[in-house]
C-alpha cells in the first residue's frame, strides 16, 4: 500500500495541472455529449470558400445565439449548440446578399449540416443549393453505432413501466435487461446530461435498484444509446454508453401534469386459455413539468416532478386459510400457537423483564415507490458562454420479505417468507431504500472562431440503506425462526438476518474537460474525463443472531425456564471480530483519470476522419484495508501469495481509436462509416469491494446446532450476549474456516477492441436503409479463479471430465487429495483478467422518419456473443460459482453469453393526425420478436466434486450405455429401461440437445422459444388555443403485449421446464478420503410429475410476461 | 459513376459483412468426452427373503426390475438377481391385493418416503440378502420428521459368498422374529466328537455387535464342518445350563454349502405365525 498511496496522489496533481492548463489557456468550444451542433460551408456563386463571413444561428424557442465566423476555407463550426429547436440560421459577408435558412431540429450527438452559396450583392443567384439537413441518420460524423430517441418517441411510444428502458430497449443491439450486443449489463454507462448515473457499485445495472429509474421519461429530451463511439472523449463502458439528455426551458412556458394507473383489472388473465389468478395491486405514477423563462433569452428554468408507487397485498397465505383442496395452512392450524406467541412477546412475565413488538402478522401494503425530481437551469451568459446546471433526485424503496437464506448455516426448513407453512411477523421484513441526488454544472465557451471549450463538473450522491418492515428503525433483537409441526418453518420474528447495518453509501465526482481547436480541415480535441469514487458499504448478516426453535413451545420455555429440552436446535452469530468496530465496513476510494487528443480530419469534401488516443488511469486507495496475517502466511495455488489487503496497482490503459465517414456520393445518399478501436470500461466496484470485506478478518462466527449444544444457552433478547471476548487483534480469533476475495495486484478494468462498419443508403420514398456490424474482442475480459482449490485428481469414469477430491476440512488430512489447498480457507476467489471472448452484432435496419405524421422502423439483428465468464453477478461468489462449467471452474470454456440474443427483430411505428382543430390522435405500436434467453443443462448436485453444485454441464448421452439412470426417489415406479426411454425421448424431441448428443451440452447453448411482443399506444388530445398557448387534453392507453390481448394463444413467454436436468446421486464406488472414485456416476431423470413423463423443454410463463397489461393516463399540456 | 461506386457500396458491405461473420465467430471450447463404450459392470446381486410374518406373498423389485416373484412368507427368492450398483431403490410389492396393515396398498421401499433420495447404496461386485421383517401392524415411529412408514421394512445384510473350506459349511443366524427377545443360538451336532457352534446374545434385527476391533459382523459365515445339527434357540444373552429350547429344529448342512439360518414368526404367535427356523442356502 505503502507505494500506492503517492501514485494516487501524483495522478491527481498530474489531473489538476493538465486542468489548471486548459482552463488557462483562453480555450475554445467542444461538442459534448449533452449538445448537438452545426457546422458548414460557406462559398461564393462559384463555390470558393468565402472566409471571415458571420454565421449566427439562434435556436428560436429559447432565443439562445451561437455566432461564429467562417476560417479560411470557408467553414464553420457552431459545436454545442442546444438540442432541438428550430433554429434560423444567418450568414452575412460584406458584399454579399445575406442568407437566413430554418432549420427544424439540432439532436443529440448528430450534428447539422448547413452549407450555404451566397450571392454578390446586387445579383440574382441562378441556382439556389439548399444542402442543410437536420441530423440524422445520414451525417458525416456518425462513424459508430448508434440510436437517437427524441421526445417525440418519449411521448407517443408506448411505456406502461414508465421508464427509459422501455425506449432503450428499442435499439436493435439491445439484449436482456439494459444489455446490448451480448456483452454484461454491468459494463455500460449511463449518464444523465453527461454525468455518470450508473449504478457504479453495480449491484444492479441502474440505480434504483427494484423500484424505478432515476429520471422520469417526462424529463429526458432525448437519448442516445452508443455502442462504438470512435470519439475519444466517450469512455467507461464496454457494453454501451446511454446517455440522457434532459429538457431545458424556453422562452415559452411549457408545462403537463399527469397522472397514469393500472391495477388488478387491467391485466390479462389467460394464458393459452388456462385462467390465472390475479392478486389485487395498483399502481399509480403522477407527475407534472414545467419549462419557461426567468430572463427571456436569458435565463431558463425546467423542472420535474414525479411520484410513483405499487401496493401489492404482502400477505398471499394468511393465517386462517385454506389451499386449494380446502386443506388449512399450516400458519392456520398454528393459529392459537401464533397468538400466544405474539401475547408473549408484547408482555413482560415471569422470567421475562423485556418485550419486543414483533409487528402484524395481518396484511399490509407492500409498496414499491419512488419520488423523483428534477431542475435545470440554462443560462445564455453571452453568445460565446453558455452554461447549465442541473440537480436531479430519487427516492425510492420497496418492501421486501424476510431473505430465506442461512447466511453461513443451513436455511431454516422451507424458508422463511410467506408460503402455506410460514407466515413472518411484519418487522422482520425489511425495506431497501435507494436514495441518490446529484447535481452537475456544463459551460461551453468560445473563443474567436478558433477553439472551444466545454467543462463539466459534477457530483452523484448514491444512498442505499436498509430499514425494518414498513420503514420502521431495525429492531436490535435477535431474529428467531420457530418451525412448526409439519417440520417447515411456521414463523419468524426479529430484525431479518441481513438487515441491520446495511448500507452502501456512493461519492462520484466527476470533473471533464474538453478543449477543441478549429484548424481548417483539422479540429483537434485535447480533453479529460475523470471521476472519483468514495465507496462505504456495511454488510452485517446475521450480527444480531439466528435462534431457531422447533416450536412455539420451546421458545416460550425457553425464555422462562430453559433447559436442554426446549433449548434452540441452531443458533447462529456472526460478530465483528476488528475491536473497537462494532460494524465493520468495507470502504475505499479510487479513481479514474482519462486523457485524451483526437483529430478530426475532412480529409475531402466527403471523406472524414477520425483519430483518436484516449489514456486511462484507474488508481485505487486502500489504505483503510485491513491485513489477514493468517492468509498472509498461506501458499495457494501455483504458489500464489495473497494479499487481502492490497487493491491492484494503478495501470495505464491506452485505447487509441480512429473511425471514418464516407460520403460515397457526395450527395448524402449513401455513406459508408467505420473505425476500429480500444474501449476501456470500469468494473462494477463492488467485485472490488468484495475483498474489501471477505478479508477473513471482519468477522467470526459462532454456530451452535443441536439442542444439546444450545443447553447452556438460551434465549437472550441482547443480540450481543453470545459474542465472544476479542484478543484485542483485528480478526484474531478467525472462523475456523472462511472465504476470502482478492484481486491480482495487475488486475485492469476491462478492454475490448471493438471494430465496426456501416453504410446508410436512402432508398425512394425517404426510406434510408441501414447495415451496421459490429465486432468486439475482448482484451481484458475478467474472471474469477478459486486459488485454493487443488489440482483435480483424477478423471470421471464413463464422461471424462476432471474430478476433486473432498474438503476435509480440517488441518492436514490427506493434503494431496484434498481439494482444498489451505484447508481453513473454503475459497480464495481472485478477480484476474483473460483475454478471450468476443461479441458480433450484425443490423439490418430500414427506418422512416417523415417531418410530421408517420416514422417508423424495423430492424433484424444478428449477434454472436461468446466469454469465459458471463460478468453479471455482483458477489465473487456468484460470479465464480455462476458458470456453467465441464472442465475445472479456474479454466472455464468459451461458450454463450448470457444476454445473448442471437436473432432479434424490433421495429416501431408511430402515426399523428390532427384534425377538426381541435382533436387530434396518436398510435404507435412497438415489435420485439425474439427469444426470451439461453439456458444450460446442468446436473443437479457436483458430480465433479469440486464443491460446487449445479454447474456441471451435462454429457448428452447416445445411448444407454452411455448413461446411469436410476428412479428419482422410493415412489418412482418406472424401470430403469423407461427411465432410460423418457431420457430419450426427451432429447430426441429437444431441439438443442438432439443435436448436441455425444457431446457436453454448451453454457447457454439451449434457447428458449420466441416471443412475439406488441405494445400499443393509444393518444387523444382534445386541444384549444386560449392566448397563444395549445392547451391540451390527452387521454392515454398504454397495452402491453397486445396479441396477447387478441388471443391468449399468442404473445405467449416461455421458461425451461427444468435446466438441472439429470441429478447427480452419486457414484458407482464412493470417493474414499485417500482416492477419487473409478466408479461412474449415476443420475436420475425426474418424471415432471408422478406417473407423467417430463416431455416437453418449455413450460408457460404464467407470470405477467405472458399476458396483456393496460395502463389509463390523463394529462394536461399547455405549450 | 455514380452507379459505380453504388457497386462499389455494395460489393464492401458484403464482403466486409461476410468476412466478420466468418472470421468473427469461433466455436464454443468443450473437451472431447470419453463417454463409456458398454454398459456399466459394476453390478451388486440381491436374494430377497419374506421373513415378515402375517405378509402375503411379495414381489421384490430392485429398481423396478423383478427380483423375485410371489415369494410367500418364510420363502426366499430363487438364486441372486444382478442389478446396477450404486444409489438404488429396493421394492417389495404384494403379489396380488395390497400388503395391508400400517402400509395399506403401499409397497414396502427401502428406507421408504415419497420423496427420499438417500435410497439404499449397493456396492459394486457386492452380494446381498434383503429380508422383509416385522409385522403388518409395526407403528409408524414417532420421531419428527421421519421417513419410516411403519409395517414391514427391509433389512439388509452383506453376503460374502467365498466358499467355505473343503468338508465345511458356512453357517450365520439373524433373529426375525418381531416379539422375541435376543436369543442365543446352540448348533448341536448329531455326529459326536464334533465341536458345537453357538450364536450368542442375537437381538431383534441385529446384524452387528460393538465396534472397531472389537466389532462382531453377525453377516459374516461361520464355518462348521458339514453334517446334520440340531438347532436349539434360547432366550436370552447366554446358552442356558439347563432349560428347554425356544425353539428346536434338525438342520442338514452339506458341505461347501452356505446357510443362513434366521429365526421367524413371533412368540405369541399361531398358525403359520408361530417361532420357526428359515433356512437359505446361498450357493
Amino acid at each position: 500500500m505503502s507505494k500506492k498511496l503517492p501514485r494516487f496522489r501524483a495522478a491527481f496533481l498530474l489531473l489538476g495541472s493538465m486542468l489548471v492548463v486548459m482552463l488557462g489557456s483562453s480555450g475554445a468550444w467542444a461538442q459534448g455529449v449533452t449538445t448537438s451542433s452545426i457546422s458548414g460551408l460557406v462559398t461564393d456563386a462559384n463555390g470558393e470558400g468565402l472566409p471571415g463571413a458571420t454565421v449566427v444561428a439562434v435556436h428560436t424557442p429559447s432565443g439562445t445565439r451561437y455566432g461564429t465566423t467562417t476560417n479560411t476555407s470557408g467553414r464553420f463550426n457552431l459545436p454545442a449548440v442546444r438540442i432541438g429547436g428550430p433554429y434560423r440560421i444567418t450568414v452575412s459577408y460584406v458584399g454579399y446578399q445575406e442568407q437566413v435558412r430554418e432549420i427544424v431540429s439540432a439532436e443529440l450527438n448528430t450534428p447539422v449540416a448547413a452549407d450555404f452559396r451566397l450571392a454578390e450583392e446586387g445579383r440574382q443567384l441562378t441556382e439556389v443549393v439548399v444542402t442543410s439537413q437536420r441530423g440524422g441518420v445520414i451525417d458525416s460524423e456518425r462513424t459508430g453505432v448508434a440510436t437517437n430517441f427524441k421526445r417525440e418517441n418519449f411521448e407517443r411510444l408506448p411505456t406502461i413501466s414508465r421508464s427509459f428502458t422501455d425506449f432503450s430497449t428499442l435499439t436493435p443491439q439491445a439484449g436482456p435487461g439494459f444489455s446490448f450486443g451480448g456483452r454484461s449489463n454491468l459494463y455500460n454507462n449511463f449518464s444523465i446530461d453527461g454525468s455518470t448515473s450508473n449504478n457504479v457499485f453495480g449491484l444492479s445495472a441502474l440505480p434504483g435498484g427494484a423500484a424505478g429509474t432515476p429520471i422520469s421519461v417526462d424529463a429526458i429530451d432525448q437519448l442516445n444509446v452508443s455502442i462504438s463511439p470512435f470519439d475519444v472523449s466517450q469512455g467507461s463502458f464496454t457494453g454501451a454508453g446511454v446517455n440522457a439528455v434532459t429538457r431545458s426551458g424556453t422562452n415559452e412556458f411549457q408545462g403537463s401534469v399527469y397522472g397514469f394507473y393500472r391495477n388488478q383489472n387491467f391485466v390479462g388473465r389467460n394464458v393459452e386459455g388456462q385462467r390465472q389468478e390475479q392478486l389485487n395491486f395498483n399502481f399509480y405514477n403522477v407527475g407534472g413539468r414545467l419549462g419557461g423563462p426567468i430572463i427571456k433569452n436569458k435565463l431558463f428554468f425546467f423542472v420535474n416532478v414525479e411520484q410513483e408507487r405499487q401496493a401489492d397485498p404482502a400477505v398471499l397465505f394468511p393465517v386462517g386459510g385454506t389451499n386449494s383442496q380446502g386443506q388449512p395452512f399450516q400458519q392456520t392450524a398454528a393459529r392459537a400457537d401464533l397468538e400466544r406467541l405474539s401475547t408473549f412477546l408484547q408482555n413482560t412475565g415471569t422470567n421475562k423483564p423485556w418485550t419486543f413488538d414483533p409487528g402484524s402478522l395481518g396484511t399490509f401494503d407492500q409498496l414499491t415507490q419512488n419520488f423523483k425530481f428534477l431542475a435545470k437551469i440554462n443560462w445564455n451568459i453571452n453568445d460565446q458562454h453558455k452554461l447549465v446546471v442541473r440537480y436531479n433526485q430519487l427516492n425510492a424503496f420497496r418492501d421486501t420479505p424476510p431473505s430465506n437464506s442461512g447466511g453461513f448455516t443451513s436455511a431454516p426448513p422451507g424458508g422463511r417468507q410467506n408460503n402455506n407453512n410460514a407466515i413472518p411477523f411484519q418487522y422482520s421484513w425489511y425495506r431497501q431504500n435507494n436514495n441518490l441526488q446529484s447535481i452537475i454544472a456544463e459551460l461551453n465557451s468560445t473563443f474567436g472562431n478558433k477553439f472551444a471549450n466545454n467543462l463539466q463538473v459534477g457530483y452523484t450522491a448514491f444512498r442505499d440503506f436498509r430499514q425494518a418492515g414498513g420503514g420502521a428503525e431495525t429492531p436490535n433483537f435477535p431474529l428467531v425462526d420457530i418451525v412448526g409441526p409439519n417440520g417447515n418453518t411456521l414463523t419468524s420474528f426479529g430484525a431479518e438476518a441481513f438487515t441491520p447495518n446495511n448500507r452502501l453509501d456512493q461519492d462520484v465526482i466527476q470533473v471533464n474537460d474538453r478543449f477543441d481547436i478549429f484548424l481548417g480541415k483539422h479540429t483537434v480535441s485535447l480533453g479529460t474525463a475523470n471521476e472519483f469514487y468514495k465507496f462505504y458499504n456495511a454488510f452485517t448478516p446475521q450480527i444480531r443472531g439466528v435462534y431457531q426453535y422447533n416450536s412455539v413451545d420451546d421458545f416460550i420455555n425457553n425464555v422462562t425456564s430453559p433447559s436442554a429440552a426446549n433449548a434452540p436446535t441452531q443458533y447462529a452469530l456472526q460478530y465483528s471480530a476488528v475491536p473497537g468496530t462494532p460494524v465493520p465496513t468495507a470502504e475505499f476510494s479510487a479513481a479514474q483519470l482519462g486523457f485524451y487528443a483526437q483529430d478530426n480530419i475532412n480529409l475531402t469534401r466527403t471523406f472524414r476522419l477520425t483519430a483518436g488516443i484516449r489514456l486511462d488511469v484507474p488508481t485505487y486507495d486502500d489504505s483503510k484495508l485491513l491485513r489477514n496475517v493468517v492468509t498472509d502466511t498461506m501458499r495457494f495455488a501455483g504458489g500464489e501469495q495473497i494479499r487481502v489487503n492490497q487493491l491492484p496497482r494503478t495501470n495505464y490503459l491506452w485505447s487509441p481509436r480512429i473511425g471514418f465517414n464516407w460520403d460515397v456520393l457526395g450527395n448524402r445518399s449513401l455513406q459508408i462509416r467505420g473505425g476500429t478501436g480500444i474501449f476501456t470500461g470500469r468494473v462494477p466496484f463492488v467485485w472490488l469491494s468484495n475483498q474489501v470485506s471477505n478479508n477473513g478478518v471482519f468477522f467470526g462466527t459462532v454456530l451452535r446446532q443441536g439442542q444439546a449444544n444450545n443447553a447452556n444457552f438460551p434465549f437472550n433478547p441482547d443480540p450481543a450476549a453470545y459474542v465472544p471476548q476479542l484478543t484485542g487483534e483485528p480478526g484474531v480469533p478467525l472462523a475456523p474456516t472462511f472465504t476470502i476475495n482478492a484481486t491480482t495486484p495487475n488486475f485492469k478494468f476491462p478492454q475490448v477492441w471493438r471494430t465496426s462498419f456501416g453504410v446508410d443508403k436512402t432508398l425512394p420514398g425517404g426510406w434510408i436503409a441501414t447495415f451496421d456490424a459490429v465486432y468486439s474482442k475482448d482484451i481484458n475480459a475478467v474472471f474469477i479463479r478459486d486459488a485454493n482449490l487443488a489440482e483435480p485428481v483424477g478423471t470421471l469414469a464413463g464422461d471424462g471430465r476432471p474430478i476433486w477430491g473432498n474438503a476435509s476440512g480440517t488441518a492436514g488430512v490427506n493434503p494431496p487429495f484434498d481439494r482444498r489447498i489451505n484447508d481453513r480457507i473454503v475459497q480464495a476467489l481472485v478477480l484476474d483478467n483473460v483475454n478471450r471472448g468476443y461479441s458480433l452484432s450484425m443490423t439490418a435496419q430500414i427506418q422512416k422518419r417523415f417531418a410530421r405524421g408517420l416514422e417508423g422502423s424495423l430492424a433484424y439483428t444478428f449477434t454472436d456473443s461468446k466469454d469465459v465468464n458471463a460478468q453479471s453477478a455482483s458477489t465473487a461468489g456468484s460470479l465464480y460459482t455462476g458458470q456453467a462449467i465441464v472442465t475445472s471452474p479456474n479454466q472455464p470454456n468459451l461458450s454463450y453469453s448470457n444476454n445473448l440474443i442471437p436473432h432479434r427483430v424490433v421495429g416501431f411505428i408511430q402515426y399523428r393526425m390532427e384534425y377538426l382543430n381541435f382533436l387530434a390522435t396518436t398510435v404507435s405500436l412497438t415489435y420485439q420478436g425474439q427469444t426470451r434467453g439461453n439456458y444450460s443443462y446442468v446436473y443437479g448436485g457436483n458430480p465433479n466434486n469440486e464443491g460446487i453444485s449445479n454447474n456441471d454441464m451435462i454429457y448428452v448421452p447416445r445411448n444407454q450405455n452411455e448413461v446411469i439412470l436410476v428412479t428419482t426417489n422410493a415412489a418412482d415406479t418406472r424401470t430403469t429401461q423407461q427411465i432410460w426411454d423418457q431420457l430419450n425421448a426427451f432429447i430426441e424431441q429437444d431441439p438443442y440437445l438432439s443435436k448436441r448428443r455425444g457431446q457436453y451440452a454448451e453454457r447457454n447453448g439451449a434457447y428458449l422459444p420466441w416471443q412475439h411482443l406488441v405494445n400499443l399506444r393509444l393518444l387523444q388530445d382534445v386541444f384549444t388555443n386560449v392566448g397563444g398557448k395549445r392547451n391540451t387534453i390527452q387521454l392515454s392507453v398504454d397495452v402491453q403485449n397486445l396479441l396477447n390481448l387478441l388471443n391468449s394463444n399468442w404473445g405467449l413467454a416461455q421458461s425451461a421446464a427444468r435446466t438441472n436436468l439429470l441429478n447427480f446421486v452419486g457414484y458407482e464406488t464412493p470417493n474414499t478420503n485417500t482416492a477419487a472414485t473409478t466408479g461412474r456416476p449415476i443420475y436420475s431423470f425426474a418424471e415432471q410429475s408422478q406417473n407423467v413423463a417430463l416431455s416437453n423443454p418449455f413450460i408457460n410463463n404464467l407470470t405477467l410476461a405472458s399476458r396483456w397489461q393496460l395502463q389509463l393516463g390523463l394529462r394536461y399540456i399547455f405549450n | 459513376m455514380k452507379t459505380y461506386l453504388n457497386h462499389i457500396g455494395t460489393f464492401a458491405t458484403t464482403g466486409i459483412l461476410t468476412t466478420a461473420l466468418f472470421i468473427g465467430c469461433q466455436s464454443t471450447e468443450y473437451p472431447d468426452p470419453q463417454p463409456a463404450t458398454g454398459a456399466s459392470t459394476n453390478q451388486a446381486r440381491f436374494l430377497f427373503v419374506n421373513a415378515a410374518p402375517g405378509a402375503p406373498a411379495l414381489n421384490f423389485l430392485v429398481e423396478n426390475n423383478q427380483a423375485g416373484q410371489s415369494v410367500a412368507y418364510g420363502q426366499n427368492s430363487t438364486g441372486y438377481t444382478a442389478a446396477q450398483a450404486g444409489t438404488i431403490q429396493l421394492r417389495a410389492r404384494a403379489a396380488s391385493g395390497n400388503i395391508g396393515g400400517v402400509l395399506g396398498s403401499n409397497d414396502i421401499l427401502f428406507r421408504a418416503g415419497a420423496t427420499n433420495q438417500n435410497n439404499f447404496a449397493a456396492a459394486a461386485n457386492t452380494n446381498y440378502t434383503v429380508f422383509v421383517t416385522d409385522t403388518l401392524n409395526r407403528p409408524r415411529p414417532a420421531t419428527s420428521g421421519g421417513t419410516n412408514l411403519g409395517g414391514p421394512q427391509f433389512l439388509v445384510v452383506t453376503d460374502n459368498l467365498t466358499a467355505p473350506s473343503a468338508g465345511n459349511v458356512g453357517v450365520r443366524f439373524f433373529h426375525l422374529a418381531p416379539d422375541a427377545p435376543a436369543v442365543s443360538v446352540r448348533l448341536q451336532p448329531q455326529a459326536t466328537g464334533q465341536t458345537t457352534p453357538t450364536f450368542l446374545n442375537r437381538a431383534y434385527r441385529a446384524i452387528s455387535t460393538g465396534s472397531g476391533t472389537t466389532a462382531v459382523n453377525f453377516a459374516s459365515f461361520t464355518q462348521v464342518p458339514a453334517g446334520t445339527y440340531t438347532v436349539q434357540v434360547f432366550t436370552g444373552a447366554t446358552i442356558p445350563a439347563t432349560a428347554n429350547p425356544a425353539l428346536s429344529q434338525s438342520v442338514t448342512l452339506e458341505a461347501g454349502k452356505l446357510y443362513t439360518l434366521y429365526a421367524r414368526g413371533l412368540v405369541r404367535g399361531t398358525g403359520g405365525n408361530t417361532l420357526g427356523l428359515g433356512q437359505i442356502i446361498h450357493n
